[in-house]
């Protein structure tokens, strides 16, 4: 069954959203997803680009300054509410986990 | 020493994996791709060096707009942000090439690649197969229709089977394209849910092996008329190759040359598309010329 687009989110349009909170422009967040992650989760370039667009399309982020080519973008509150309905699904799962072997550290 | 290198495009617009592994090859050689077109590509000469290589796809780009829009140069700050250096384009497709050792790819969502791909290759490249493939098809109809008519005659001339055979050729080249290309996409599209990516076949020996088998026909129909004394015949079977080459040059170069006149997108698609629909009418008459003469001379063949 064909899935519906962002009814979740994938690890990378995660990030590039959480990002998003504050002001930002479009190239920094190849750099800032690296750092926020501690370099577990890396953003392509093509990749970034591409969700740039798809957000801005869905009212997820809009664009708050142009300067030649350099372009900065915010979360909309639509945006904001898909990251949390994210994270809730995350922390739903964490719960799960913990349901079923408890506090446990992960193996 | 040669710092210019030109071939012929030998891999398919559609095997964006066998480019990246051919152009990697041929920078461990030195040379760097500097240009591609339909029918040939241009590298430059560069260190021997081993490079990564990305075949992205850039859905809007367009082959009829005087320079890079805006979007595609951003495109393209953002892959040398990360180190990937713009080498060419071909339609919508943009070539780069990175030094590091192990650089982040240019697409890391396997599920928007595929999206992304499918929307290039649905602007130009599928459009473009489709219409060869009904241009044969329709030459493969005429010719039926014909073959029919003198069944006898046709079957004892065995330039008519060369030429069904050739044909057939012709359409398998199309065929197999979209076949290979809708295959990789339904394996692709399924995959990328799981975050795979799935490489694009090769189809270059299977297109090389037509090729060649087309042009041993061809050579045998021309060897035929030649020993057959039929001159005039040969005459106008070269003629008409040469307006077939001709035809297919200027339908792709006249996008080319207003390109490099910058001459606006909108007067280059106008003036393509009319002048690619001129000189497609100018090669079908060309062709009912040139099968009615033939026709003539068999039917008052003594």
């Amino acid at each position: 069954m064909p899935r519906a687009k962002f009814q979740t989110l994938t690890e990378q349009m995660f990030y590039v959203l959480l990002c998003l909170k504050n002001e930002c422009y479009g190239m920094d967040i190849l750099d800032r997803v690296p750092a926020m992650t501690g370099g577990r989760v890396s953003v392509g370039s093509g990749t970034l680009y591409n969700l740039l667009e798809q957000f801005l399309a869905e009212g997820m982020i809009r664009e708050t300054k142009v300067e030649g080519r350099r372009r900065s973008y915010l979360l909309t509150d639509r945006g904001r509410q898909m990251l949390d309905r994210e994270y809730a699904r995350i922390r739903a799962q964490a719960r799960d986990y913990r349901t079923v072997f408890g506090e446990e550290d992960p193996k | 020493m040669k710092n210019r290198k030109h071939s012929l495009a030998i891999i398919p617009f559609r095997d964006r994996t066998g480019l990246e592994k051919h152009f990697a090859r041929m920078a461990e050689k030195g040379w760097l791709i500097e240009s591609m077109s339909d029918f040939s590509w241009t590298y430059r000469r560069i260190e021997p060096q081993r490079l990564h290589f990305t075949a992205a796809c850039y859905p809007k780009a367009s082959e009829y707009a005087p320079a890079p829009s805006e979007g595609e140069l951003t495109f393209r700050e953002f892959c040398a942000h990360t180190g990937w250096q713009y080498a060419c384009s071909w339609q919508q497709m943009q070539v780069f090439y990175n030094d590091r050792e192990a650089p982040v790819p240019i697409d890391t969502e396997p599920e928007l690649e595929v999206q992304t791909v499918h929307a290039a290759f649905k602007s130009h490249y599928l459009i473009y197969n489709l219409l060869q493939l009904a241009a044969v098809l329709l030459w493969l109809a005429v010719s039926a229709q014909e073959f029919w008519q003198h069944p006898a005659v046709n079957l004892a001339a065995s330039g008519w089977l060369l030429i069904l055979f050739g044909i057939v050729c012709l359409a398998l080249i199309p065929i197999g394209e979209l076949t290979a290309y809708f295959t990789w996409y339904w394996k692709a599209k399924k995959a990328a849910k799981n975050g795979i990516l799935v490489d694009t076949p090769s189809t270059t020996g299977y297109q090389a092996g037509l090729g060649c088998a087309w042009l041993l026909a061809f050579a045998l129909w021309l060897l035929e008329l030649a020993l057959g004394g039929r001159y005039d015949s040969l005459l106008l079977l070269i003629f008409l190759l040469v307006c077939c080459g001709g035809a297919a040059a200027l339908v792709r170069g006249i996008p080319r040359l207003l390109r490099r006149w910058k001459a606006p997108k909108s007067v280059n698609r106008v003036v393509s598309t009319v002048g690619g629909a001129v000189v497609f009418l100018a090669l079908v008459m060309i062709i009912v010329t040139f099968a009615v003469a033939v026709f003539m001379e068999r039917r008052f063949m003594p």
